[in-house]
């Protein structure tokens, strides 16, 4: 059994925040954040989800599930940092989001967690100083991956090719890699 | 009720030696099945392939494009989002596209199952036997992410690929239970659409799986048709007067279909109406020597070698 919780207003105040960094917050307005608190190797993790009204009116009556709506990140000391699902979101319907696009040739080493070299960049985006976390994506725009600029990327800023700028946090392919799902 | 078995022939022993099967499961196709070898012979290559588009994500023809340009070429189906997989250079299940949750890769007769259901946004759902989410996330889809969607499995190890289906069809509208859907009553709740695609011997999909030709006998049939009866029962009870039901496997056994059906109306009488199913064979009206209700011949039976799908029942019911 989980228990989910609203977020507190201190909370809430940082989730509103990060989501208009995202630029997701109007697509959020309508929707209920729930906060899920776990211990993972001794450390404290808040899970961020979000769902439908509807769906969480049926947990204050019936709280003991096993999964509620969309897990869409984690609640840190600094913010919020999105899950696979949370850049997915992002990609879909945020705005001004930071992002590299990356050629096919990356696309395949990142579903394999690998990380980023300049030369296989194609366009990116709202990306400034090192230690951003920005959304990974091929070149249809569809989300693979979520990581983090070990340098700064732009125009005027001189990169070896074969120098990795993106370390890649989590991946598509994450999912497959540790177990087999099956489909109908 | 006692699974039926027929007196052996010889059709039933050569059918049984060429294909591998158990004797008494050939005896029993030959009672109701048309061109049973032909079943039999098409069950022995892997079935079609197909995908549904996740709306929720990308409209059909975009996935379409984007697909191509992998070389997968798609063949559109009776379902606007339903394509039949025609060639692919690649594995389905591991392009960027199906990670990102663009697609499900499910076979269409679980599709025109979740299709009858009518469902519609804002509505209270409940899909009674989720994993690993193939319908749970189509029913999403139907419902526009609002409203909410219960979805219960039993089998806690099965409770992983549901959540990983959910999260990569970007579900944000259901809450997921584990628990024996056949307690359903303690969520207090009255439904406006309920699916049960019961747990069965999947007799339906011989084609993926070659050890459902002798990894059952009669007997799990009847344990299994009991345990279908009172799981939709418990649907009964939980579905909002006008609401619908669902009931589906992907077993061709008469016990875990009509017959389920059968009983259910003899115990509800007038409280619930067999109302037709737009796809496949009529469901059986007898079986041995066995009559049922004549409306279960509303109910349909999808076969690999006429409608080109896993072997499938649907029947679809709506409480007074």
């Amino acid at each position: 059994m989980i228990l989910y919780r609203e977020p507190t207003r201190q909370e809430l105040t940082v989730l509103r925040r990060s989501f208009d960094q995202w630029g997701i917050f109007e697509h959020v307005l309508d929707k209920e954040i729930l906060i899920n608190e776990k211990k993972m190797k001794g450390s404290k993790i808040k899970e961020v989800y979000l769902t439908t009204k509807d769906s969480y009116k049926i947990i204050t009556e019936n709280p003991s599930l096993s999964y509620i709506g969309m897990l869409v990140g984690y609640l840190k000391r600094r913010g919020f940092v999105p899950s696979m699902a949370g850049a997915d979101l992002i990609a879909r319907v945020g705005e001004k989001f930071p992002f590299v696009m990356v050629n096919r040739t990356a696309e395949a080493l990142v579903l394999y967690g690998r990380d980023i070299m300049h030369g296989s960049i194609v366009d990116y985006g709202n990306v400034g100083r090192n230690n951003t976390t920005l959304i990974i994506l091929n070149e249809n725009k569809v989300p693979i991956g979520l990581g983090i600029n070990t340098v700064s990327i732009g125009k005027d800023i001189p990169i070896l090719d074969k120098r990795i700028v993106i370390k890649t946090v989590v991946d598509a392919g994450y999912y497959l890699r540790n177990e087999r799902w099956t489909d109908e | 009720m006692r699974t039926a078995i027929f007196p052996q022939t010889n059709t039933s022993r050569e059918l049984a030696d060429t294909y591998g099967y158990h004797e008494w499961m050939i005896g029993r196709f030959l009672e109701y099945m048309p061109d049973v070898e032909k079943c039999l012979a098409i069950m022995e290559s892997p079935s079609s392939a197909f995908i549904r588009a996740n709306t929720l994500k990308i409209d059909p023809k975009s996935l379409v494009s984007l697909l191509k340009a992998r070389n997968i070429e798609l063949e559109p189906t009776k379902l606007p989002e339903v394509y039949r997989v025609v060639s692919t250079s690649l594995p389905i299940g591991a392009t960027p596209e199906y990670l990102a949750g663009l697609y499900y890769i499910q076979d269409i007769s679980s599709c025109i199952a979740v299709e009858e259901l009518d469902v519609l946004t804002d509505q209270l759902n409940l899909d009674m036997a989720c994993a690993p989410g193939g319908k749970t996330t189509f029913m999403a889809q139907k419902m526009c992410n609002s409203g909410a969607l219960c979805a219960i499995e039993h089998n806690r190890r099965r409770i992983p690929s549901v959540i990983f289906n959910l999260s990569r069809c970007g579900v944000l509208n259901t809450t997921l239970y584990n628990f024996d859907a056949r307690s359903v009553g303690a969520l207090n709740m009255k439904f406006d659409r309920v699916l049960l695609d019961a747990p069965c011997t999947c007799e339906g999909i011989i084609s993926k799986d070659k050890t459902r030709k002798t990894s059952h006998d009669p007997s799990d049939i009847e344990e299994l048709s009991r345990r279908q009866l009172e799981m939709l029962l418990e649907a009964t009870k939980n579905t909002k007067p006008g609401g619908l039901i669902i009931y589906s496997t992907c077993s061709f056994a008469p016990e875990e279909n009509e017959v389920v059906i059968n009983e259910l109306l003899e115990i509800l009488g007038n409280s619930i109406i067999v109302e037709p199913v737009h796809s496949g064979l009529p469901g059986l009206t007898r079986f041995g020597d066995q009559k049922f209700n004549s409306n279960l011949s509303r109910t349909a039976r999808l076969y690999p070698h006429l409608h080109n799908t896993v072997g499938f029942y649907i029947a679809k019911l709506r409480m007074r």
